[in-house]
């Protein structure tokens, strides 16, 4: 009655489909664990222990995370995003990072009907401190982004609280 | 005495975490409780005894007992008389007006079961304060495993959290004022033809409304049986958090509950296409092993049972559903021997399961008005306590009638978002009858909406053939989009 048939269908036998979210995934890993490292100006390689699904293998051993940026976003996204940066390590504060434990990732435009669009879901957990004052943060966010067609690299990415409407800022 | 009604898997986490800090000369514990939510006040029968002798053996006499639970609707009419403390984690402030009158609940304003706990631990007394702040450890960052199959689900919009003025800022509340780039300015020499007849912006800004568009093997599909299903099924479900339960119940048989059951899930399953979310259509009408046993499942497919029992043993869960041909569906067949019920608390973690797993479930219940009499009934009850939407399935049958009147008067559909799918019979003295219509009304008074469905042998043929109803008849496909439509859209605007 419902199609249930004698054989499972599998939802995308598609390999190159495969190949597509699985690249898609790793860059939207790579440029999360990149981008706060760049904030907190963490100058180490990618540990292959801690971070096991950071599959950009050509990138892991460079210690600066703006340069391993570099290799996959935009430079005018790089560009954008180096005053606030600037402004933020002026601000004195320390960041424990923690983005829980699992995330979720939404993936649009990979048939090139439109720009390529993968939407992350996370939480942050991290602990904020200046001084004596510590605050314990427990928000979601969304970040957005847009890659090139070929998935060559990241064209544009925003970050915007879960729950608060794209573009409405 | 910290008890967790919170959800799984929060629940175990949220415990753990209180119980580390809890100071040790403070003498309290936290404990999870075996039955979650809502559900822990409001069990009746056995379910309430087994729950009050669980309360006499975890609970000192001279304990002061807390209760950390996420906000129900209805909760609040459960509150009035307890002796305990309450901690309810709410959507919005407005919620909060809900328990205004209740000294002893906190409220806390969240949808994260840890975040309450964590309130909990900031205002008792009875946990460890902080030490004085350390150093945080530099190099070491807490990344999550990214699910490139789970949906990206938005909630509800919420206001914004706490002040961000007040609180320290961190690197994405500084990033999130950043608006998408605007786009390159091109050359001259780079104008294309598309350019010359639009507006050359190929960026697409955050606003825009961007559809997922469907897959390479689900345009196949579609092509093929030539179903298109609207795209706002699709965009409403993605929408709606946490994943709907839709349950479909009857009061009596033979008015194509199985049919509707499936038939709906169906629709979502082919509106998700290729998006990385997907429905999942459960058997748990236990009572009449001949609907879904006439189906070709294969026997190797994992059954409910399975399930509920590795769920309950902490056993290796069973295989992943079979996948029905739609594309984003997960069939749950039940076994064909189970006879007894599940206990609420292990249907809720079932429940739970799957909205971590699915992002719209149906669930096909048994012929039975839910009560805690038979197993059946009280599969019907346990279940409607956790559903988003009813759908109760009739025809014009003057008695289906009278079931859906009597279905809606037990207490177990008080509160609840209910629609009805209504098969309509093509004799025309029939339907119109006075009878017929005058019941129609009296339903239509207590549901959000009746859709029609036409009577059609081709629903019985699809079954003798053992192929999908959406693609045996075009009057069936659009009369089942249409009651699926209706029902995704009571959800979404029920919130």
């Amino acid at each position: 009655m419902f199609g249930r048939r004698s054989r499972r269908v599998e939802v995308s036998p598609d390999v190159q489909r495969e190949r597509q979210i699985e690249h898609v995934h790793s860059l939207t890993y790579a440029l999360l664990l990149d981008l706060v490292a760049w904030f907190l100006d963490l100058r180490e390689p990618v540990n292959d222990g801690l971070f096991p699904e950071y599959r950009l293998p050509q990138l892991k051993d460079i210690a600066d995370p703006r340069e391993r940026l570099g290799a996959y976003c935009s430079p005018r996204l790089l560009a954008a995003w180096e005053p606030v940066r600037a402004r933020w390590l002026t601000r004195g504060i320390r960041v424990k990072p923690d983005f829980g434990t699992t995330a979720t990732l939404q993936i649009e435009g990979l048939d090139g009907e439109e720009a390529p669009r993968a939407v992350a879901r996370f939480t942050d957990r991290s602990v904020i401190e200046r001084g004596a004052q510590r605050q314990y943060n427990s928000r979601d966010w969304v970040l957005t982004t847009w890659l090139r067609p070929d998935l060559s690299r990241i064209e544009d990415a925003t970050f915007r609280p879960a729950g608060v409407e794209a573009g409405a800022r | 005495m910290f008890l967790s009604l919170l959800p799984d898997p929060a629940s175990t986490q949220a415990v753990g975490m209180l119980q580390a800090a809890l100071d040790p000369t403070a003498e309290s514990a936290a404990v999870v409780a075996p039955v979650r939510g809502l559900l822990f006040f409001s069990a009746r029968g056995a379910v309430a005894r087994e729950l009050d002798g669980w309360w006499e053996r975890h609970v000192p006499a001279d304990a002061r007992p807390v209760l950390l639970v996420m906000d129900e609707q209805g909760l609040e009419a459960h509150l009035g008389g307890l002796d305990s403390e309450v901690v309810v984690g709410v959507a919005s402030d407005q919620e909060r007006t809900r328990f205004a009158r209740h000294q002893h609940a906190q409220v806390v304003v969240t949808a994260d079961p840890i975040a309450l706990a964590e309130h909990a631990m900031a205002a008792f007394p009875c946990f460890r304060r902080a030490a004085p702040p350390a150093e945080p450890a530099a190099g070491v960052i807490f990344m999550p495993r990214l699910q490139p199959r789970a949906p990206a689900r938005v909630p509800p919009p919420q206001p914004p959290e706490q002040s961000l003025t007040s609180a320290l800022p961190d690197p994405f509340t500084e990033l999130s004022i950043l608006g998408p780039l605007p786009p390159p300015e091109r050359r001259a020499d780079e104008l294309s033809r598309a350019s010359l007849f639009a507006d050359g912006n190929a960026h697409v800004s955050a606003g825009a409304d961007v559809r997922p568009l469907l897959g390479f093997v689900s345009r196949l599909l579609m092509r093929r049986h030539r179903i298109v299903i609207p795209r706002e099924i699709g965009d409403l479900v993605l929408g709606l958090h946490p994943p709907p339960l839709v349950v479909v119940p009857a009061r009596k048989g033979g008015v194509g509950k199985t049919v509707t059951a499936g038939a709906v899930a169906q629709v979502i399953g082919y509106a998700l296409g290729d998006t990385t979310g997907s429905a999942a259509i459960v058997d748990q009408n236990i009572g009449n092993p001949d609907q879904w046993g006439r189906l070709d499942i294969p026997a190797t497919a994992g059954t409910v049972r399975q399930l509920m029992a590795a769920l309950s043993s902490g056993l290796d869960l069973p295989p992943t559903p079979a996948w029905a041909k739609t594309p984003a569906l997960g069939v749950y067949p039940e076994d064909r021997a189970a006879a007894d019920a599940y206990p609420p608390g292990l249907i809720q973690r079932f429940v739970q399961h799957l909205r971590e797993r699915h992002v719209f479930l149906v669930v096909d219940l048994p012929n039975r008005l839910p009560d805690y009499t038979t197993a059946e009934a009280a599969i019907c009850a346990a279940y409607l306590e956790l559903a988003d939407l009813v759908i109760l399935p009739t025809t014009d049958d003057p008695s289906a009638l009278l079931g859906v009147l009597e279905y809606l008067e037990t207490p177990s559909m008080r509160g609840k978002l209910v629609m009805v799918s209504y098969i309509v019979s093509t004799d025309r003295e029939l339907r119109s009858h006075h009878v017929v219509t005058e019941l129609l009304d009296e339903i239509g008074k207590r549901v959000v909406a009746i859709e029609t469905v036409p009577r059609s042998e081709k629903a019985t043929l699809a079954i003798v053939k053992g192929v999908s109803i959406l693609d045996i008849s075009p009057g069936l496909r659009d009369a089942y989009i249409r009651v699926t439509r209706t029902a995704v859209r009571a959800l979404a605007a029920a919130g």
